[in-house]
């Protein structure tokens, strides 16, 4: 059996090679991230070919295809937290293993082009990252895509024009959709399938970079580094599953060009949200194009400032030193925009998109205590000013559950209404929950009641 | 040393089978999914009007409108019924073709309900005369209450003999 599918494939003898390809220096769990990390882009395939079996990727469809999978499809909850953490720990651990290489020289000569190729992999899971957030056309992804174009529009020369292509038109829409649902899984998945055995072919060519230590002592890689691989890759799975398990993924509000939402982008990419805040005018260009490319580029050619045997000479110093600049310039801006945050109410204001309504709440004693005087038992209102919330009219269009909870939260401070009839703020009596309970037990429902007579 | 080199081997293929089986599995159960679940036919009756004027001495075809849970939203079907004239009042049939499930209609000139997909022929009865279709046009519930007709819509296997809802 053997020797017929290795005359005809040669595969046998090529599995040998690989399993016997010499480990210089041992054995080592670090040499483990990448085993990780591969085992995590399998589970974002597969859990990403499941997802596409019941999404839509439309303005008037994706959000409640969406929420059809969360809520109705088999296993469809567990799948996409499963991707949406998923992710999450795919970029970190493409940030580990990112700088592991680093570390270990595996950039240097002859693996030029290996390191150039792992660069560009690396971006392509990136770019695949970025491009899934606005599949769910929830307020999160459709104001985060909004400013990341707005962002690209503004670039020099081509920017405007880079927009357009990307949006597929000026706006975000039906266009913009299918656009990113094509990139994100058919185009650079399609390019990630083409660069990875391109990769393993070097890596299989260069074999293990020796480390700093020496090449003592040489062992197979099979079992002694495969065991310690697969069992880790094992081990970051089963966190993986956990942490869906117990923190599903959230699905927003739908989106709504009408209601701004406090976007931010997400976790790796926060320093530059606050590097923007340091460019203004004209110079705001550096922040959001000079910069990140420059920090690309330098990361993409280190193999060429790095060029002599030592471990301690001048090249190498640099290297280590810029990889200092990047890992500490993102850590401590990250840290900064989390701190701003913080203090400027950001996250009390994210609350209100959060909120769930609060189920051990008495809506109804509140409604007729608080609400009924100027609102009517029916909803209907009483004064000139209050809205009449039994009219389909009032409910049609961008009538989001945030700008009421805001409402009930904060008042209405409107000058030209007589300060008796003015909305009041029940900021200090209402939680966020118990506002979002009123607003979807109580209010929605007198515009359902109506519209079914 | 031997026996350390086959407990790692053992444990790399276990977990190496894990890894593949987590990633594979709930992927491949959602997918499987819908073979679980059986789809429920709409149990609405629609009202086709006054039972005196849907008796014809030839096959009456009227529309309904059948809403249908289809994913994440609700869909409103038009679907042709045909009445056939009948000892005890009209009898509704369906307009899908027993065998493949092209629309069947009644051709007045030719006094038959023909299939244009496969050339099944049925008689004004609704009985089949000729061509690939294994039974007779599928009958529809029908129920009259104050004097007005009401039907159900039901949705058959095709391909086989006997009527089964799908």
């Amino acid at each position: 059996m053997g020797g017929w599918l290795e005359e005809r494939t040669g595969l046998p003898s090529a599995l040998r090679r690989w399993c016997e390809r010499p480990i210089p220096g041992g054995a080592r769990w670090s040499y483990s991230l990448g085993a990780a990390l591969l085992a995590l882009l399998l589970v974002q395939v597969t859990t990403g070919i499941a997802l596409s079996l019941s999404y839509s990727p439309s303005a008037d469809t994706a959000h409640s295809s969406v929420q059809f999978i969360m809520e109705e499809a088999f296993l469809g909850q567990f799948i996409r937290s499963l991707h949406y953490h998923g992710t999450n720990f795919t970029v970190t651990f493409l940030i580990l293993t990112a700088v592991r290489l680093v570390i270990a020289r595996a950039y240097r000569k002859p693996r030029e082009i290996q390191w150039l190729v792992a660069f560009a992999l690396g971006m392509l899971v990136l770019a695949t990252a970025i491009t899934g957030y606005v599949l769910p056309w929830d307020q999160y992804g459709y104001w985060g895509t909004q400013v990341r174009t707005s962002i690209m529009g503004s670039g020099p020369v081509v920017g405007p024009r880079l927009k357009t292509f990307v949006l597929g038109g000026n706006e975000l829409g039906n266009l913009t959709l299918t656009r990113f649902y094509t990139a994100h899984a058919l185009l650079l998945p399609a390019l990630f399938a083409v660069l990875l055995p391109v990769y393993f072919r070097l890596a299989a060519r260069h074999g293990v970079p020796t480390p700093k230590g020496g090449a003592e002592p040489v062992v197979p890689y099979w079992p002694f580094q495969a065991a310690r691989d697969n069992s880790f890759a094992l081990l970051v799975l089963a966190a993986l599953f956990g942490v869906a398990l117990l923190f599903p993924a959230r699905l927003g509000e739908v989106a709504d060009p009408q209601v701004t939402y406090p976007a931010r982008p997400e976790w790796y990419f926060l320093w530059l949200f606050q590097t923007l805040k340091y460019f203004k005018g004209p110079l705001e260009v550096v922040g959001t194009v000079v910069i990140p490319h420059a920090v690309a580029v330098v990361v993409a050619l280190l193999p060429f400032l790095d060029r002599g045997e030592s471990w301690s000479g001048l090249g190498r110093r640099a290297v280590l030193g810029i990889l200092a600049l990047i890992v500490c310039g993102w850590a401590s801006l990250s840290a900064l925009a989390l701190w701003e945050d913080l203090k400027s109410g950001h996250f009390a204001e994210l609350a209100l998109w959060e909120a769930t309504p609060d189920e051990g709440w008495d809506v109804e004693g509140c409604y007729k205590q608080k609400c009924a005087k100027c609102h009517g038992r029916d909803g209907a209102g009483y004064l000139d000013s209050t809205p009449d919330f039994t009219l389909p009219e009032y409910w049609k269009g961008a009538r989001s559950d945030v700008r009421l909870i805001k409402a009930i939260l904060k008042g209405i401070p409107n000058e030209n209404i007589p300060e008796d009839e003015r909305m009041p703020a029940f900021e200090k009596e209402l939680t966020p929950g118990q506002a979002k309970a009123m607003v979807v037990w109580k209010l929605r429902p007198f515009g359902e009641a109506s519209e079914k007579e | 040393m031997e026996r350390r080199n086959f407990f790692l081997s053992t444990l790399s293929l276990l977990s190496a089978g894990t890894v593949a089986a987590m990633a594979a599995a709930p992927a491949a159960l959602h997918a499987l999914s819908p073979l679980l679940k059986r789809a429920k036919n709409n149990h609405d009756w629609h009202d086709l009007g006054p039972v005196e004027d849907l008796t014809a001495d030839q096959p009456l075809k009227k529309t309904i409108e059948v809403v249908r849970k289809d994913g994440w939203q609700l869909r409103r079907q038009d679907q042709a019924v045909y009445l056939i004239p009948g000892a005890g009042g009209p009898v509704a049939v369906s307009s899908i073709c027993p065998h493949l499930g092209c629309p069947v209609s009644y051709s007045a000139e030719s006094a038959q309900f023909e299939c244009p997909c496969h050339k099944s022929f049925w008689g004004p009865d609704g009985k089949r005369t000729s061509g690939p279709s294994p039974r007779d046009l599928d009958p529809l519930p029908t129920k009259v209450e104050e004097g007005r007709l009401y039907c159900r819509w039901v949705t058959y296997q095709t391909g086989i003999e006997t009527p089964v809802e799908a």
